[in-house]
């Protein structure tokens, strides 16, 4: 359904724009119809702006955004207007998506006006449905943001966004800025309209546990370039990249019987200013060899890919 | 040995809404060498009770019971006496470096705070210390990043700075606020064996605050949960993994998606409005009419492994 390529975004910085921040540097991935495909990395790789290119929030440097067969990027103003609605995004502060001025009722039904999605006369009706799909009480209507909690100006976003009846939907750590308990509500709602309306997804967050229960697949991100993606399973239980393993090894487990052996990276994500020649995470890699250095590595394989010279 | 002894501990903060109850009645013990974790989710006072060992509390605050440590009673003791306590026997890492830090000092000179406020060191044999720190929390290159400001850190470099300054006194007890929240999970472990090293050497004893039972899971011997205002349950990592009892705890662990993703109903209550009884009734599928009326007290179930509920009177 949805298919990236070549997906580059160079943000430039400096008084004449010389410098460039390599946010995303060649992106390829494709999500099917209906499947839930998880974006791992950690702060900078690049994560949230593949999401923000695929909705055309940002116009790329380089690169394809395939849709039902159209290319996103050849699409004029108006005509992206019209798939937008179809296309929605979920953010890690539910504040960004709210009007404060606005009472949450309206705030739900201002999508359902603006895209003549019900009658009037059914109006009220709809925000009560959709209020209780996301397990809103009918008395939040009339309140403003300030006035819910996180977790709960969180389900009125997802409702708002469910208003318009989208077919594909973005979730950027849609719960980072939760409680556990909180967290654990919005990742079943989540699920569940994800489910019922048969939603494609592309689920961005540096929470792996988080991953692993909402995906399909999963695409691992190191300063603006897949290294890994492959069958969620696949990459829990059978990680083929060093960084996927060390990420996989970072996550510290609640369980005290559990006795692992951690990787621990050497040093900091570098500057995506510059990075690295080669394969651009053989600074940190403990395996790294002289063509790591010299060669970019691509990313192949069948079904589960990785970008690695020593697989 | 009994290092830092809280007894009914309370902080309520005067607010133009009400009196905030951010922490009531909280006992709490730690020993010598000990790693106790504190966790609980957002705004249940754990920054609070904290900061009110070290009297670091706003004006507006009535702190009331006792903080013993070594014996000595922290709240009643005189701000010159506290002064002397406070970076040397008793440290913070606080919660957010960025902030916490002041941006146009260098590194090095507020790691060097402490040594030059305590130890009365000179400016260059301060900063001699200060190097040695830096690099033993392996900052690298520390005899040239000394120089730098907080900005020119990247996260994981402050929050090593933060703990490089909480530690060159070699305190007997340091406080951590969620010292690798918002940290990535890579750099997190970093951080995680790092501090596991630096306690293991020095011996200092800990009071790690967090909201994640997973990094407190993998640094601590006991833990505390706390509720709003409240310890429900003290147990060892392992008594409060394998058997937890509290149905707040129960309800937390599986909360967790690694743990089953179970929804608990509700949200935390508001703590100018805390509920009567059992502050966790409101959400409680075993609460009872004394539930409701009652504050029970933190019973004992176990060796070390005390909770707050009647279901275990
Ligand atoms: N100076 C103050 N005046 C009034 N209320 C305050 C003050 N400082 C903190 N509070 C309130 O006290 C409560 C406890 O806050 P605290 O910072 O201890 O929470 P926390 O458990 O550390 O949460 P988090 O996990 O978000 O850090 C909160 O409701 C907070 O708003
Ligand atoms: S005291 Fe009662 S309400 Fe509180 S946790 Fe125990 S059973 Fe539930
Ligand atoms: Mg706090």
């Amino acid at each position: 359904m949805i298919e990236v390529s070549g997906l580059k975004k160079y943000f430039s910085t400096g008084l004449f724009g010389k410098k460039y921040i390599r946010a995303v540097d060649g992106v390829d991935f494709e999500i099917e119809k209906g499947e839930s495909l998880g974006l791992v990395g950690e702060s900078g790789c690049g994560k949230t702006t593949v999401g923000r290119l695929i909705l055309r929030l940002v116009e790329p440097t380089e690169g394809k955004v395939i849709i039902d067969d159209t290319n996103l990027f050849e699409l004029s103003k108006k005509d992206m207007r019209k798939l937008r609605h179809k296309m929605q995004i979920i953010f890690q502060n539910p504040d960004a998506s709210l009007n404060p001025r606005m009472r949450i009722g309206d705030c739900i039904a201002e999508p359902l006006k603006l895209y003549k999605i019900v009658s009037k006369e059914r109006m009220n009706d709809k925000i009560m449905e959709l209020i209780e799909t996301v397990g809103l009480n009918p008395e939040h209507v009339n309140r403003y943001p300030h006035e819910l909690s996180g977790g709960q100006n969180q389900r009125a976003v997802i409702a708002r966004i469910l208003a318009i009846n989208p077919v594909f939907i973005i979730a950027d750590e849609p719960t980072s800025a939760l409680d556990v308990n909180v967290q654990a509500q919005i990742l079943h709602i989540l699920r569940d309209v994800k489910d019922k309306f048969g939603l494609t997804c592309l689920f961005i967050s540096h929470d792996l546990e988080v991953i692993k229960i909402m995906t399909d697949r999963v695409a691992v991100m190191y300063l603006g370039k897949l290294v890994e993606i492959g069958k969620t399973d696949k990459i829990f239980n059978d990680a083929k990249h060093p960084y996927t393993k060390a990420l996989l090894s970072a996550i510290p487990v609640a369980d005290p019987d559990v006795k692992r052996k951690r990787i621990i990276l050497k040093g900091d994500m570098p500057n995506p200013m510059y990075p690295p020649s080669g394969c651009r995470f053989h600074t940190r890699c403990q395996y790294s060899e002289k063509i790591c250095e010299i060669e970019e590595p691509s990313l192949i394989g069948n079904g589960h890919k990785v970008a690695c010279h020593l697989q | 040995m009994t290092l830092l002894s809280i007894q009914n501990l309370k902080a309520h903060f005067h607010t133009e809404d009400g009196a905030v109850r951010a922490v009531n009645g909280v006992d709490l013990d730690i020993e010598e060498g000990e790693k106790l974790g504190l966790i609980g989710e957002t705004g249940c006072g754990k920054t609070v009770l904290g900061l009110a060992i070290l009297r670091l509390l706003s004006e507006n605050t009535t702190v009331e019971g006792r903080i013993l440590y070594k014996g000595q009673d922290l709240l009643t003791m005189s701000d010159h006496e506290i002064r002397k306590i406070r970076g040397k026997e008793v440290a913070m890492i606080f919660q957010n470096p960025l902030s916490s830090m002041n941006p146009v000092l260098t590194v090095g000179t507020q790691v060097a705070e402490p040594v030059e406020l305590h130890q009365h060191l000179k400016k260059q044999d301060a900063m001699q210390k200060v190097i040695g720190m830096l690099k033993s929390v392996k900052i690298p290159l520390p005899q040239e990043r000394v120089k730098e400001y907080p900005h020119e850190f990247s996260g994981g470099m402050r929050q090593r700075a933060m703990i490089a300054m909480g530690l060159i006194c070699i305190p007997s007890l340091i406080i951590a606020d969620e010292p690798t929240t918002g940290l990535d999970v890579t750099i997190q472990a970093q951080i995680i064996e790092l501090m596991k090293e630096v306690l293991r050497d020095s011996g200092t004893s800990m009071l790690l605050i967090t909201h994640d039972l997973a990094v407190a899971a993998e640094l601590c011997d006991n833990i505390a949960v706390m509720y709003p205002g409240e310890i429900v349950e003290y147990a060892s990592v392992r008594d409060l993994f394998k058997y937890p009892k509290h149905p707040y705890t129960r309800g937390f662990l599986n909360s967790l998606p690694a743990r089953g993703l179970k929804q608990m109903v509700g949200t935390s209550p508001s703590l100018i409005n805390l509920p009567a009884g059992c502050k966790f009734h409101p959400r409680c599928t075993f609460a009872t009419e004394r539930c409701r009326k009652e504050r029970p007290e933190l019973i004992k179930v176990g060796k070390k492994h005390y909770v707050r509920c009647f279901l275990y009177d």
